[in-house]
Formats: structure tokens, C-alpha cells, sequence
């Protein structure tokens, strides 16, 4: 398709390009933990965990997976987002590996770390 | 007859429903309101496609006001057509937190999907948002895409 399918920058392209392979590769090298969140989400219903200087907040809302990044300071931005529950529990924890990712990489041109130095909370 | 009747009704639903976001979209891109809103057409990200071979449907928005914005909240979400209804696929929010100048843009460029499968599914994207303009609080009505795209990605 020829038409103006996006309208980033070469900039915002090369930002892009980092932030959703990351996503990816956080899918597949993280896999392991974000099985275990999930188990701890259909559990509790909801669980936070420290990501550097963002507390990530997840929660299951009437048929939506949802979280929130907060800031450490007042004067950072913050994120959420949300998801579709599917109908079968393979397809839900495929859906929250992706979402978990999603919400790590949520800001990471602007100072979210992701070296694994979290907490659960 | 009763599944024709309810199927016209259906459509015709569908149709008014796209009309008023279709007078909502002109409205938030009208120079005489104060922000203005774009939203991109979904398509797939041909640079991780070539650098990954993973495939992922995206949408990409942005708010510009005229006045300087303070407490923007940038939302979009991405959408995929059904036989009847549409289905919700993510959504993200940005909360922009201090002034925007007016030469500059808040941006939402984190709403993604990765395909699971090759099946043509047709795509757009929805953005709205609000921000506290000249000591009150104004809301851009719903954006949608410009054209509703097929894609050989399922999700």
C-alpha cells in the first residue's frame, strides 16, 4: 500500500523499530515470569510490581486486562493500557505475555528501565 | 425473515453509528477548535517485519493545540472489523504530564498488536483526548482512520 500508512519521522521510525523488538524479545526471554504473573493475576485479580521508577499496575476490569505505569516523580509521564480477555486460558496467557511486554516497554524512550530490577507488590 | 429483520437493523445501526464518528473526526480536525487530533492508518511495521520476521498491526497518533496544553491524556485504540460488530484489539493511554508548547505535539506511538496467524482482517484506529487549555479542560472528539485497512494479520 502506497498511501501514507504511518506518518513518524526517521527518528520516531528508529524508535519504534527499538521499542517493539524489544517487546518481542522480552515475549520470548521472559516467557517464563510473565507465566508466572499471570498465574498471580487470575489468582489475585490484581498484583503490582516495581519496574526501575515505575510501579506497573495490572488488573483484571469487568473482560479487560489493564495496566497502568505510574512515575516515582510528579513530574514524569504515565501509561496504561488495555486488552481483551480471550475465552480459553491458553489463549489468555498467550495474551498476557504480550501485554506484560507491551506495558515494560510502554515508555522506554523515556527512561523506563527494564533490567529486571523489579518487586512485587 | 426474523434474521433479515435483524440483521437491517443491525446495519443500520452500524451506519448511524459511522456517521456520527465520521462528524466527530471532522470536528476534532476543524482549524477553528483549539487542539487537533491525527491518527495514521493501520498497517504493519514493515522495519521489525524485515529485522524480526514478527509481524504486528500498529497505530500511531498525535494531538497539536493551538494554546499552550497542559495534562494532556492521549488515547488510542486499535480496532478490527466483524461480520456484525467490531472487535476491540488494545488501547493505550498517554498522560502527558506538564506544558505542551503549541509548536510541539503530544504523542501516542505505542499501540501495537503482533499477529498470530496470516487471515485478511480490516483495521483502524480510534484516538481522543483531552487537556486543561486556557483554564478549562477541552475534549478532542473521536479521530478515527482515514481508511479502514485490510491486513493479512490476524490477531
Amino acid at each position: 500500500m502506497n498511501i501514507d500508512e504511518s506518518f513518524l519521522t526517521p527518528a520516531q521510525q528508529i524508535r519504534e523499530l527499538e521499542v517493539m523488538t524489544e517487546c518481542f524479545r522480552l515475549m520470548q526471554v521472559e516467557r517464563s515470569r510473565y507465566e508466572l504473573q499471570a498465574a498471580i493475576l487470575f489468582e489475585r485479580g490484581s498484583f503490582s510490581r516495581q519496574n526501575g521508577n515505575y510501579l506497573l499496575k495490572y488488573k483484571i476490569k469487568d473482560d479487560r486486562f489493564v495496566w497502568h505505569a505510574l512515575p516515582a516523580s510528579a513530574t514524569e509521564n504515565s501509561y496504561s493500557g488495555e486488552a481483551p480477555i480471550p475465552k480459553s486460558r491458553t489463549e489468555q496467557i498467550e495474551q498476557l505475555i504480550e501485554f506484560f511486554a507491551q506495558s515494560e516497554v510502554g515508555s522506554m524512550s523515556e527512561g523506563m528501565p527494564r533490567d529486571g530490577s523489579s518487586r512485587y507488590v | 425473515m426474523k434474521t433479515q429483520k435483524i440483521s437491517a437493523l443491525i446495519t443500520a445501526l452500524l451506519l448511524v453509528i459511522t456517521t456520527l464518528i465520521g462528524n466527530h473526526s471532522a470536528e476534532a480536525q476543524s482549524s477553528k477548535l483549539p487542539c487537533r487530533i491525527e491518527i495514521s492508518i493501520a498497517h504493519i511495521s514493515k522495519d521489525l517485519w524485515i529485522k524480526t520476521g514478527k509481524r504486528a498491526v500498529k497505530v500511531d497518533a498525535f494531538s497539536r493545540c493551538q494554546s499552550p496544553q497542559s495534562k494532556v491524556t492521549l488515547t488510542v485504540e486499535l480496532w478490527k472489523t466483524g461480520e456484525f460488530l467490531n472487535h476491540f484489539v488494545y488501547s493505550t493511554v498517554k498522560r502527558s504530564f506538564g506544558i505542551t508548547s503549541p509548536r510541539d505535539q503530544v504523542e501516542n506511538f505505542d499501540t501495537y498488536a503482533f499477529c498470530k496467524n496470516r487471515e485478511t482482517t480490516s483495521y483502524y484506529g480510534i484516538a481522543y483526548s483531552k487537556a486543561f487549555i486556557d483554564g478549562k479542560w477541552q475534549y478532542a472528539r473521536h479521530v478515527l482512520s482515514r481508511i479502514i485497512n485490510p491486513i493479512d494479520c490476524g490477531t
